[in-house]
């Protein structure tokens, strides 16, 4: 018996012996589609994560102060929720990981299907946040914002710099804040602050970048933005003034 | 008489049909280039039935995965990969990185004969001196090239990338190759 009779017998008399039957063809049916399910859930997990990100964004008042300039770069790197964004990555990854298994993906460059499946959820993601699924999760739920790490700590972003509150009061380079922590803060606003971004009335909202120099919060830039913020009580009545005129 | 010779694919629908005797066809065919590919990849010297033998065995129970409107040789050759890497992974006691930054990169998609540059004959016995000197991830395409004589595409399936990052890795390899060999002399 030459080397190759011996393997075939070896082969054929294991299968025998060990009774082994191939496995049915409905079974890799279903890992192909236990496949695509989980595709297709861990990119709706991706996509939420991505909506987390933008909202936490918008929640921390980040995605206001963009166009302060360097200025804005440190409290935007504080208060980035890296977290959601390394949950992000990783689901994108095990995305590409389990589509490999497919002729058509792993015959694309890693780039392009890890680029496209990015833009596929971060379309998703988009849509997930502009449907204010998030906004209504802190309005109908305030205490959440205290409970929940979800979005970020209302608390923290102030001293990491970005301070979000309706205006209640304004005095001369001044203004006092009714915070989303249920406090009344008295804020510096120097003139300069002003320049780029333009004015603002009692009952507006308005994002802040600022510094704390002995205990108080000094305002580098301000952006007056919409009034139903997340997290903020609804608008007081109380009178209009605007802050050029009140100088 | 007839001269017709049935094909490996032919040869694996019979057996998908439940004909345990037409597996033993596709051993005898598959056996020697099975080793050779242990032999070469794993640099195993005349050792490597019991892997070869664990192969045939995945590819029995794993027979309905198999599409016979594909060829039969790289689907076999993907087990073999799988279970080789497997080995080198026990061996060495860690993860084996197989991983081609470059290949990244090379976004551009492969021309459609880009071994026509490549003279096979010219370089076997090249390959064959220098593959001890080689990393996994350039000694494998190298060997499936040259030796087991697969084109790019069915390498791309075999190793399950980009036909693009195969191409790179063969003129990483033969780049490697030259200077390994350049030194030796």
């Amino acid at each position: 018996m030459n080397e190759s009779d011996q393997l075939r017998h070896k082969v054929l008399n294991y299968i025998k012996e060990n009774s082994l039957h191939p496995k049915p063809r409905w079974h890799f049916m279903v890992m192909v589609v236990l496949t695509i399910i989980s595709v297709f859930c861990l990119a709706i997990v991706a996509s939420i994560c991505i909506s987390i990100i933008i909202f936490s964004l918008r929640f921390s008042g980040a995605w206001y102060v963009a166009g302060f300039g360097s200025n804005s770069l440190l409290p935007l790197i504080m208060v980035f929720p890296w977290v959601w964004l390394l949950a992000t990555a990783a689901t994108i990854l095990g995305i590409d990981y389990l589509m490999r298994r497919f002729r058509f993906v792993y015959r694309k460059n890693i780039l392009f299907v890890s680029g496209l499946v990015s833009v596929v959820i971060l379309g998703i993601g988009l849509g997930l946040e502009r449907s204010r699924v998030h906004d209504k999760m802190v309005q109908g739920n305030k205490r959440m914002r205290h409970m929940s790490p979800l979005y970020g700590d209302v608390d923290a972003f102030p001293k990491q710099g970005i301070l979000v509150g309706r205006v209640v009061e304004i005095g001369s380079d001044t203004a006092v804040l009714e915070t989303r922590s249920d406090k009344e803060l008295t804020i510096e606003i120097p003139p300069h602050a002003l320049a780029q971004f333009g004015t603002f009335s009692i009952g507006d909202v308005i994002v802040t970048v600022g510094r704390w120099e002995g205990g108080t919060y000094s305002a580098i830039g301000v952006r007056k933005t919409f009034t139903n913020f997340p997290g903020l009580n609804p608008r007081s009545g109380r009178q209009k003034v605007d802050f050029i005129k009140e100088k | 008489m007839s001269s017709h010779v049935e094909t490996d694919e032919d040869i694996a629908k019979k057996v998908q049909a439940g004909d345990l005797e037409a597996f033993g066809y596709l051993v005898e065919r598959y056996e020697q280039k099975l080793l050779r590919y242990a032999r070469k990849f794993l640099l195993l010297g005349e050792d490597g039935q019991d892997l070869v033998q664990d192969v045939f065995i995945k590819a029995y129970t794993n027979i309905h995965s198999f599409d016979p409107e594909l060829k039969f040789s790289p689907w076999i050759y993907r087990i073999a990969h799988n279970t080789f890497i497997n080995a080198l992974e026990k061996r060495k006691r860690q993860p084996l990185s197989l991983f081609e930054f470059e290949g990244l990169l090379n976004i551009l998609p492969a021309r459609s004969d880009p071994e026509k540059d490549i003279n096979r004959d010219m370089d076997k016995s090249m390959v064959e001196a220098g593959l001890k000197e080689l990393d996994e991830k350039y000694r494998e395409p190298l060997v499936l090239f040259y030796l087991e004589e697969f084109d790019y595409s069915e390498i791309a399936d075999i190793l399950h990338m980009p036909v693009s990052t195969v191409g790179v890795r063969i003129k990483r390899g033969r780049d490697q190759l030259k200077k390994v060999l350049a030194k030796k002399q």
